[in-house]
């Protein structure tokens, strides 16, 4: 366990030098962009403004000093605005974590049953048209996805907003209705990963000895899947739930920006396109994490429902 | 007088879109009785009389808001903002004059180089402050402080002092004579300097707006300011709102999802015009050039041939059609103002496309290959135009090579004016008010990356500004832009518009010639 969180910091750490390097080494400035190419400015003042942003700094400085404020807690400030990274994150990380969770439960949700039901019939119709649809669905990037549902539901049909965001706290209903479209984009494509991994596990666990003792007994074949072949199933694939996390995280920054919600992932396109480094250097950071954290988390729990997996650490 | 290198990134451009004032349309000089400007042009459109009460309107742009302050603004979008938050000494009406805003009146002394602006009394900034002379003074310091990078800097150049007499009245002083000033200082807006370090989270502000929910990049929602010196708005609430791109931001309008859309691209205006739900609103005389820059001080553009040569071989009606989708007009004589503004000069050289002349030019400017210096992913108008000029230049044995940066990367090559980029045709626009100072002023030198350095061109556009009578101005004016048109210091192809679509119940939106658009009076119609 020791080795795995150690494991997890390690690669965070090689994370940040990875997004520092790579931002750096990107064309275009955070100066000219924020002086919007005004006319008339001279060298001098654009000189000045990279002082006053400490860009005129070795790039090994500004990583020295932006670890440092990570370790403080001091995120620094936007080149762009007088708000402070963690105050621009905490606006919007609330969006982006209900985004995330709602596409993730609306993602089981979809996949448990379609699983269930291809893997009674194996290679059946049903089967191959669930086997099918889940690989359109793959092929689909959620940015795709999003462009045709709001084509349709929005455009079209006009039942649900093509834009904008409503928080939580301010109308339940607005909130839901503006959700809508972005979750089902990143559950239309996470689910069929969940569905094809939860499948083939299913498929393996109607297989085993234990399955066809019960069906012996004459236990109904819905109570067999249901309660002994799914509880099995579920808990190798609670690892692809991991993975899937992390991937709908990753999903949500183009879908944020295709609905215009106001989330990390709109803040890291519109920090890219400004070159603030400031923002997006720990906004990817804080993505990675989550990712890495989820994964660890789901490592730890996996260990914890599954005895064989500690058994086979201990060997080990 | 705002200049846009480039409009609306989705969220960049903003970037370059590089103001340097708002603008004011075209007027005569102030009158001394204080009743601001006398109105010689109409350059603002209205979709109708000022709107219903109540209600929240929602505007969107392809570009975010990344920060509130009015002196340091630096992407388009931000300018329909500020009008709604801050005052400044005049402001624009909807039919294009200066009228006077946190000023009463002002008087201008005899030689035009000493302003005097009283204040109107009883205005307050929204944390309670009232405001004094020491605001405006301290405002202007800060505008001209070396350390402020604002785009107002060279504007505001020829203002050598300003001091408070009292508290109710501030001088200008000028280090050359101005008749244009109060036009000139429609973009200053007054801003309480002691509260800077929190304008973005608590801006005390004097318009008919405050703030009430800001996240970055994102939206800027506004209330109407209760204690406003002014009529109140006729709106609740103003949402300025950022869509993810020009598509998705005329989808989101056709949904219903925008009341208001700035900066329609030219591509939908045709389609949305025959919407009935919709309304385009646009300026009558339009301040919007698009400006393909050479560097003047580097061979071959530093030869009048090539410039020429390059203005004969651009086919502006091809590029008018394809690439603006005929919104706007062709620019036949390549000079910044367009021919149906009063102050356009008759009698200048034709520029309309003529391979022959274009090839002997080159020729004799030994002109084989050139580079187009165009922006990746954004504005797909430049991109046809290059592919026009391309083919054009084929045909005439002069190779054009386009390459095209993203948008962060893009100035590098030729930002700020002085910096040397051999053989490179930029494209780009400016928008300002149709006025010739604000139209012309970019060509002066420091301003323009074409760096063209022109001291007779200097001399006539300070004579202009120096002369009080309306037709004695426009004379020299004529003789500025004879000067333009026959250097060719930049290519201007076509003028165009920066269109503002809306809701057909919206009513009371007006738009600057520059497409600045103004919602302070806009409501809902009953």
């Amino acid at each position: 366990m020791i080795t795995r969180v150690a494991t997890s910091v390690l690669l965070l750490v090689a994370t940040s030098v990875i997004v520092f390097a790579v931002l750096r080494a990107l064309p275009g400035d955070p100066v000219i962009t924020r002086l919007g190419s005004t006319q008339g400015v001279s060298q001098e003042t654009i000189d000045r403004l990279r002082e006053q942003l400490g860009l005129d700094r070795s790039v090994l400085a500004q990583y020295g000093e932006w670890v440092g404020g990570l370790l403080r807690g001091d995120f620094g400030t936007s080149y762009f605005s007088q708000y402070s990274v963690t105050d621009l994150i905490g606006q919007r990380i609330g969006t982006t974590l209900e985004l995330t969770i709602v596409s993730v439960g609306l993602s089981v949700a979809l996949a448990v049953p379609t699983a269930v039901v291809a893997a009674l019939r194996p290679h059946g119709w049903i089967d191959r048209a669930i086997s099918g649809l889940s690989s359109l669905g793959m092929a689909f990037p959620p940015f795709v996805a999003s462009i045709f549902l709001l084509i349709v539901f929005s455009v079209q049909l006009g039942w649900l907003p093509a834009r904008g965001w409503v928080p939580l706290d301010e109308s339940v209903s607005e909130n839901l209705r503006h959700l809508v479209l972005p979750a089902a984009a990143l559950a239309a494509v996470a689910s069929p990963l969940i569905v094809r991994y939860l499948r083939a596990e299913l498929v393996e666990a109607l297989d085993q000895p234990y399955v066809r003792t019960a069906e012996g007994k004459g236990v109904p074949r819905v109570s067999v899947v249901l309660r002994h072949a799914l509880r099995n199933a579920l808990l190798p694939a609670l690892t692809s739930v991991g993975l899937i996390f992390g991937y709908t995280l990753g999903g949500a920054v183009l879908v944020e920006y295709v609905f215009g919600l106001p989330g990390l992932g709109s803040l890291a396109v519109e920090s890219a396109l400004r070159r603030d480094y400031a923002v997006l250097q720990t906004v990817v950071l804080l993505l990675c994490a989550g990712f890495i954290l989820t994964t660890l988390v789901v490592d730890l729990l996996a260990r914890a429902l599954d005895p064989r997996l500690r058994t086979v650490n201990a060997d080990g | 007088m705002k200049r846009l290198v480039a409009l609306s990134l989705p969220a960049v451009a903003a970037v370059t879109l590089a103001a340097c004032g708002g603008g004011s349309s075209s007027t005569t000089t102030s009158s001394a009785d204080g009743g601001g400007g006398t109105a010689t042009e109409t350059t603002a459109a209205t979709t109708a009389a000022p709107g219903g009460s109540g209600g929240s309107l929602t505007v969107g742009a392809a570009s975010g808001i990344p920060q509130l302050n009015p002196v340091l603004k630096g992407t388009a979008f931000e300018e329909a903002l500020f009008p709604l938050l801050w005052g400044g000494l005049s402001r624009l009406g909807p039919d294009g004059t200066v009228e006077p805003d946190l000023a009463t009146r002002w008087t201008p002394s005899a030689d035009n180089r000493r302003w005097t602006f009283e204040l109107r009394d009883g205005v307050r900034f929204s944390n309670g402050k009232a405001l004094t002379a020491n605001d405006v003074v301290e405002t202007l310091k800060y505008y001209q402080d070396p350390d402020t990078a604002t785009q107002l800097k060279t504007a505001l150049e020829p203002v050598k002092s300003v001091t408070a007499d009292g508290r109710a009245r501030v001088v200008f002083t000028l280090s050359r004579a101005n008749v244009l000033l109060p036009e000139v200082l429609v973009p200053v807006k007054i801003v309480d300097v002691d509260s800077l370090r929190t304008i973005d989270r608590e801006p005390a502000v004097t318009g008919p707006f405050t703030v009430s929910e800001f996240v970055p990049g994102d939206h800027v929602y506004l209330r109407r300011n209760a204690d406003y010196w002014g009529d109140p708005a006729p709106l609740d609430e103003i949402r300025l709102v950022k869509a993810a791109d020009s598509t998705s931001a005329v989808t989101s309008l056709r949904s219903g999802d925008l009341d208001a859309l700035w900066s329609v691209p030219s591509s939908d205006i045709p389609q949305l015009r025959n919407e009935p739900e919709i309304s385009i609103v646009e300026p009558d005389v339009t301040g919007v050039y698009v400006s393909w820059e050479m560097d003047l001080s580097s061979p071959p553009f530093d030869d009048l041939r090539a410039r020429q040569a390059l203005a004969y071989a651009t086919d502006r009606e091809a590029i008018f059609k394809a690439a603006y989708y005929d919104q706007g007009l062709v620019s036949a004589t390549n000079t910044p103002l367009a021919d149906n503004s009063p102050w356009f000069a008759e009698g200048m050289t034709d520029y309309s496309y003529d391979l022959d002349k274009a090839r002997e030019l080159f020729e004799q400017a030994g002109v084989r290959e050139l580079t187009w210096w165009g922006v990746a992913g954004q504005y797909p108008e430049w991109n046809t135009s290059g592919q026009i000029l391309q083919a054009s230049l084929k045909k005439i044995g002069v190779d054009l090579k386009i390459e095209n940066r993203e948008l962060s990367s893009w100035p590098a090559k030729f930002y700020p004016a002085g910096r040397r980029y051999p053989g490179l045709v930029v494209p780009n626009f400016q928008s300002f008010a149709p006025d010739p100072y604000f139209q012309l002023s970019f060509l002066l030198r420091g301003r323009c990356e074409c760096n063209w350095d022109s001291p007779e061109f200097s001399d006539l556009f300070d004579e202009a500004v120096a002369t009080p009578d309306r037709d004695a101005r426009k004379a020299v004016w004529d003789r500025a832009q004879r000067l333009i048109n026959e250097q060719v210091p930049i290519i201007v192809p076509v003028q165009t518009t920066v269109a503002t679509a809306t809701q057909k119940d919206v009513v009371g939106v007006w738009v600057e010639g520059g497409g600045l658009p103004h919602f302070e009076s806009a409501g809902f119609a009953e």
